[in-house]
Order: C-alpha cells, then structure tokens, then sequence
C-alpha cells in the first residue's frame, strides 16, 4: 500500500495525525485542510540549494479567525504536530512558503487579510496577516488617502505583516520596518492571545501611536522567531509628501564605494536624506538590460573586465546610488544643492535626474520603491543566471567606506572561487547598512547547487570570522546563522521558547530556535 | 473594510497586458478530469513562446483535435502582477499550461498559490552552452500519473543529441512491482533500492556518469532492470526544436495522454551526446500545468 502523505510531522505517527488532521477540518472545514500532491506542491517549490524533500509539509491549513488559530494550536499541542505559519508566503529567497522542516504543517493566513483601520491623520495601519502590500495600496488610492507605504522589492505581492516579522527593510524613510512597527497581536502556544504594548488596555487607542507600552517592549520577541502567531499588526505609514524627487548618482569604478559611503553618512545622519539609500552594483541590475551569456561564454564568475563592458555598454554606474528627497518645494531645493555638492567633490559623480531618466527601466523601478509603489522588477534578477536558484546574504556592515569596501572584496573572492558573480547592493541604514547579496546559481544544475551551497556555507562562516554577523537568512541556514551569534544568545532563545512554546509546537526551527 | 479589488482588477484586465489568441475553449478529447471544462495555453511573452505553442497545438491534434485557449502576456509578468492575479482569481475549472521565463515564474508561482491553485508539474528547461550534454529538463511533478518526462524523452530520442531529463514525483510510489517500468530501446535501466525508489534510464554514459551529472547517489543501491519492451520512439515525429518537443510532451501530459501509473518517487533519462557539441539554440524557460 502507498503511503498516505507526502511526509509527517517529526515524531507523528500515522494514526495520530490522521487524528490531528480529522480536528483540523473540524475547525476550518474540509476545503482548508489540504494534504493531497497537487494542492501542497505549490508549497514546496524553494529556491535554495537542498533538495525539496528537506522541506516538504505534511499538509497545509488555511486559517482566518483569531479563534479558529486558538483551536488550531489546541489541536497541534494535543497532538504534538508542529506549524509553520506564513501570511503572503513570499519569502522569496529565504525559504519562500516552505516550512523549515520536512513534515510541519504550514499554517497559511493568507486568507485572513481584513484591513481593519487606516488612520490619514494619525498615519498609521492595522491589518491582518493575509493582506497585501498591493491589497492596501489599492485600499489607500481608492480612498485618495495622503499616504505612502514603503515597500520592500517584492512590493505587490508581499505583505507588511510577513516582511516586517521577518524584520524586512523598504527604501523610504519609513524603509527601517520594524522601527515604524507599532502594536501587534498574538496568539500564543497556549491559546492566550496577547495584544502588545498599548494594546492590552481593553479601550486604548494609542495601540498604533505609542511603541513601547509600559515594562518591557515584547514586540521585538516576536520577530525572526517562533514565539507565537501574529493575528494583528500595526504600522506607520508616511504622510505623502508634497514633493518627490528620486534621482541615480553613478560611480565608475568599485573602489569608489569607499567614497559613496563617506558622503552619504552625513547626509543621512543629518537628515538631508531621509530615505534608505540603495548603492547597487551593476550585475545587480545587469539583467534588467542585458544577458549574462553576452559577457561570459562559459562557467566560472563573470570577469570584472566583461562588468566594465556591460555598465559601459548599458550606460551603467559600477555602482549605481538611488536616493531621494522628499518634502516641500523649499526643502527639496534646499537638500538638493546639499546633496549635489556633497557628491560634486571628487568629479566622479554622474547625476541622474527623473526627467533625464526617461523610461530607463533601472531608474523606473527604484524610484517606484522609494515612493512605496509597487514594482517587481528587481526580479528580473532572476533571469541573470536562470535555473531558478537565488539565496539573499545579508550581513550588517557599518556606514563606513573602509568598512564596505572590505565586504564586497570579501564577498566577490568567495562567490568567484566557487563560480558565482557578485550581485549586491548595499541599503544605507543611518549608521548600518545592509549587504544584501543575491547568490544566483543554476538550481538544475547539480554542479551549480554543490557550489551555491558549498559559496553560501562559506559566506557566513568568513563573514562571522570577520565580525559581521548576518540580519536575516533562509531556512536551510538558520542554525549555522545562529551559531555565529553565540551560545549565550542560543540558550537564552531555548529559554524564551521552553517557556512560551512547552511543546515546540509553532514553528520549530525558525531562526535556530529549537526546545533542545 | 475590504477593498472589492475584484472590480479594481477587472478593469485593469482591459488595459491590454494580456492578449488572448486563438478560438473558444473546448473540453479535452482525451481523459480530462471531470471538474475541468477547459484548457488554456499561456504565453509569457519569451521568445520560445511560438515553438512552444507549435509543440503543444501538435500534441492537440494528436489528442483527437482538443483545441487550447491562448493568452499571451506583454511586457513581462514582473510588470502586471495585478493583471496576473485577477486572471487567475477570475479563473475557473480551467487546466493552465504556462511557460515563461525564470523571473516570471518566480512571480507566477507566488501568484499562483496566492489564489490556490492545484499544481501539477513545473519544469525547467535549458539549453546552455556550458558543456556538451547541455539540453537539461528538471520537472518537480504532483504525481507520476502527470509525468511529461518520458513523453519528452521519447521525442528527443529521435535527435542524436545528448539531453538529461529529471522529474521527481512528490506522491509516494505505488507498492506494486507488477507496474510497469517504462524506457526507451538503447537505454539501460537501472532501479534505486534506497529509501526512495528512483528509476535511471541512461544511453551512451555509464551509471555512475548519469546519477552524477543529475545529482543522484551514484554508489551502492542501483540493480539493473531488464525490459523486455521497452517503447519505440522509431514512429515518433522529430520535432522541429527542442523547445517544440517540450511544448508537445507537458501539453500531452496536461492533457493526460500517455498517463501510466509509476511505482516510482522519480526517473531519469541521461543521454551522452553522439555528435560533438550540440547544435540547438541555447534557452532557457519555466513550464507549469495547474488547475484552478
């Protein structure tokens, strides 16, 4: 006789998830309870280099209510079945909808998507897991509200709730998410269900305007972990701006990211820059404009010579800066001249304005982010290698030059010894920045998958020598990502998770949180 | 309050990202499952979208005449995700055969499982020009009732060269042996004896050269297995391309033609190549077949 699922939660027999399964649909009914082939593979399909068995679910199950996910979590204590819950799902390169574990059942909220309030004068959203960056951007233009979301580069098809979770970063002013986060609700392993900060006054109504409640900030707990399930989530949103006015600085040559930096530091620190700049590599956004197989023949990196020809033949920086202003008319003529003469000094600067921009797709889709619109074209990234594989690495560098320059040179000689190009870009925080490299690879490709591996093991293990710890990884890496943070940190998450998740039951994994 | 973006993305529908080709949807004249009224083939707007749509007209024609509903899309998924979105949430009882580049597939599949739809196969397909067997074909498939790899197979066998063609089934195997292995003349056999039950079918290569060159465990569990007839190709029409015979074998497939029961997590068919370097034109594409 076949087996009867695609696989079992860790430690499940048949009999007891056939039980557990029987409750879920119970609860949700039986057109939420999937199991069969067709209706998990489209949970299944990642993008890393392990092979898709390591994270297949036992089933998925679609929630909508805060008491059914109460009754879900009974069940799953009852029976020992571990979740794994994901809002849009669109963790794109870090996992995407699959669960850490072979077996866990994926909790899908994605259907639990009611905006509950938006505030114009307060600024401020509170919405359900399930719903969309584009499900409210749509919301706020039908309703001509003055007011802009700020977006990470899966914009349209993610969600605020997810990203934000996941501690995810925009390109606004409002790009640090997490810092804008204001107020969640949570249902907790033992049913409780605890609204934040604020929020756990029965008539508050400054859940969404004041962060941090009184005692201490629990928010933050419930971030890259597996301390409960987000039902609620409150975000600011920035006040649409009278004027907007995105512009590229291109530099020709890599060393000059050592100059960038410098000069951008001040601006940002001193507020003449409000937004998170980009500083993109011109293979970051090669594909946009170009085919890799144009530039290199065979297997191996791609030859800093053939990126000088392509940026040349594209009429690309080697660095490409993405900022801009925002304010009144006064402001940003004032910031402007700031800013054209802080990049001025060293005559290597070429300005891009919007109008002289055009339909350039590269400037097109940057200037959307800023504003906080939705634009996928990042991911023509894809296209660069093909094949289907792509892991984000995201170390934390200082906003120094020294500082970057060291990674990228770090990071472009363990990508080219393991035959993998370097598409980064650096998003300038105010004293951080984020490192977020692409690592592109052929995931049909057995070589390719050894190497992109092989690369990304590499990555973090020399970047952590280094002192540069990561912000955010995949699901095949969590645990080695943890390490690099030490046993302290390790133990005091085991601690957290024993108390508030006895069972181990909600995501099992997530960040390198484990009950043992 | 929920915003009615139903109404929102029809409208956005008639801004003319999507083209819709060909004539009205007709059932299947082959065994299609009884909830499906439909068949549509869409077009991502690559520049393999016309040997592809040439490959699966011929497989229409040769399922009793079935006849595919076409769409295409203009200017790229990553640019419409709205549009892609209110299609598919507009879509019912319908069997989608989607091929588009790596980057829209990418979007499609999130998309996809957005409005939960029943994915049957995705495969990707490449001819690059990093070595000579470079014609390289990965399905992940629901089941092995929904293979299109054999049916490629077969079809590239008429060509003399070299190809891999890798399809996982995520359904655990029947537990029956008396199910037939299926294979080509001129391919050896082999059968895996480790937890997972995968099938190797290789031809002018040694075994350990095709379970390396397609990421398999190339030591200790494989037993030959002899066929005693296994399927001609000899009748089988050469396609004109490769992307062509792709286009043939998932529509096929989608269509469920040719659809045998496995008892199999997954097969492999690994052929050296007999000229020198391969002569296609390099490419590469994303194919789904998925009901919503």
């Amino acid at each position: 006789m076949a087996e009867k699922y695609l696989a079992l939660p860790k430690g499940v027999s048949e009999k007891s998830f056939d039980a557990a399964l029987n409750e879920f649909r119970g609860v949700l009914g039986e057109a939420s309870v999937l199991t069969s082939a067709q209706d998990l593979a489209p949970y299944i399909k990642t993008m890393m280099p392990v092979p898709d068995s390591e994270h297949t679910p036992s089933a998925a199950i679609l929630a909508t209510t805060v008491e059914q996910i109460q009754k879900i979590v009974a069940i799953c204590n009852k029976y020992k079945v571990p979740i794994w819950t994901i809002s849009t799902g669109k963790n794109l390169g870090y996992g995407s909808a699959a669960p850490a574990e072979r077996g866990q059942v994926v909790l899908d909220l994605k259907r639990m998507n009611r905006i509950l309030e938006v505030d114009a004068d307060l600024c401020y959203a509170l919405v359900e897991p399930g719903v969309s960056y584009q499900q409210l951007y749509d919301y706020i233009q039908e309703r001509k509200l003055p007011l802009w979301l700020s977006v990470p580069a899966p914009s349209a098809i993610a969600g605020p709730t997810g990203n934000t979770l996941d501690r995810g970063v925009g390109y606004t002013p409002y790009g640090e998410h997490f810092l804008n986060a204001c107020g969640m609700e949570v249902v907790l392993a033992d049913g409780q269900v605890l609204r934040t900060a604020m929020g756990s006054l029965p008539k508050s109504n400054t859940w969404q305007v004041f962060k941090w409640g009184y005692g201490p900030y629990l928010d933050g707990i419930f971030t890259q972990s597996n301390y409960g399930i987000v039902t609620k989530f409150g975000f600011w949103l920035q006040p649409a701006p009278p004027v907007y006015k995105p512009f590229q600085v291109k530099f020709p040559d890599e060393a000059d990211i050592v100059e960038i930096v410098e000069t951008i530091r001040p601006l940002r620190l001193g507020g003449v820059i409000p937004n998170s700049v980009v500083i993109a590599h011109a293979l970051y956004e090669a594909a946009l404009k170009a085919k890799r197989s144009d530039y290199v023949p065979g297997p191996g990196a791609i030859p800093d010579e053939a990126v000088r020809r392509l940026a040349n033949d594209h009429d690309m920086g080697i660095w490409n800066v993405y900022a801009a202003l925002y304010g009144t008319a006064e402001q940003v003529e004032v910031n402007w001249k700031i800013v054209t003469a802080a990049f001025g000094n060293s005559g290597k600067a070429k300005f891009v304005t919007e109008e002289e921009a055009g339909d350039d797709p590269q400037f097109g889709y940057r200037a959307a982010l800023m504003r906080g619109g939705m634009d996928l074209r990042e991911f023509a990234l894809y296209n660069w290698r093909g094949g289907g594989g792509s892991l984000w690495f995201a170390p934390v560098s200082q906003a120094r030059g020294s500082e970057t320059l060291k990674q990228m040179a770090l990071a472009k000689q363990i990508l080219a010894k393991h035959g993998l190009d370097y598409t980064g870009e650096f998003i300038v925080g105010m004293r951080d920045m984020h490192h977020i490299l692409d690592m592109l690879y052929d995931r049909t490709n057995p070589e390719q998958v050894k190497a992109a591996y092989a690369c990304f093991d590499e990555l973090i293990t020399r970047f952590a020598a280094e002192g540069y710890g990561s912000y955010r990884t995949n699901t095949a890496f969590m645990d080695k990502v943890a390490d690099t943070f030490g046993p302290v940190q390790r133990s005091i998450n085991r601690t957290l998770k024993k108390a508030l998740d006895p069972n181990g039951i909600l995501a099992p994994g997530k960040s390198g949180i484990h009950l043992e | 309050m929920e915003v009615d973006r139903r109404t929102l993305m029809k409208g956005a529908l008639a801004g003319g990202a999507l083209l819709a080709l060909g004539v009205p949807a007709r059932t299947f004249a082959a065994s299609p499952p009884s909830s499906l009224k439909s068949c549509l083939l869409f077009l991502g707007g690559t520049l393999v979208d016309d040997a592809f749509e040439r490959g699966a007209s011929a497989a229409c024609a040769e399922a009793g005449g079935a006849e595919l509903r076409r769409m295409k899309l203009q200017g790229g998924l990553c640019a419409h995700p709205d549009h892609m979105l209110a299609l598919l949430e507009a879509s019912r009882d319908v069997r989608w055969i989607s091929v588009m580049d790596d980057a829209d597939a990418a979007i499609f599949q999130e998309l996809a499982r957005t409005t939960g739809v029943r994915l049957l196969s995705r495969g990707s397909h490449s001819c690059t020009e990093d070595g000579a067997r470079s014609l390289r074909h990965v399905w992940l498939s629901a089941s092995a009732s929904h293979s299109a790899g054999e049916l490629l197979a077969a079809r590239l066998h008429a060509e003399p060269d070299g190809f891999s063609i890798t399809e996982r089934f995520l359904e655990p195997p029947a537990n029956d042996d008396s199910l037939e292995m299926v294979s080509l003349p001129g391919f050896a056999s082999y059968r895996s004896a480790g937890p997972e039950r995968l099938d190797m079918h290789c031809s002018g290569i040694t075994l350990a050269e095709a379970c390396a060159f397609v990421g398999w465990p190339t030591s200790g569990v494989w037993s030959p297995v002899v066929l005693t007839s296994p399927k001609g190709s000899a009748d089988t029409p050469h396609p004109e391309s490769w992307v062509e015979a792709v286009g043939h074998a998932v529509t096929a497939a989608a269509l469920g033609t040719g659809q045998v029961a496995r008892s199999t997590s997954g097969h492999a068919f690994v052929r050296g190549s007999f000229g020198s370097a391969p002569i296609r034109p390099a490419g590469r594409f994303v194919s789904f077949v998925m009901d919503r």
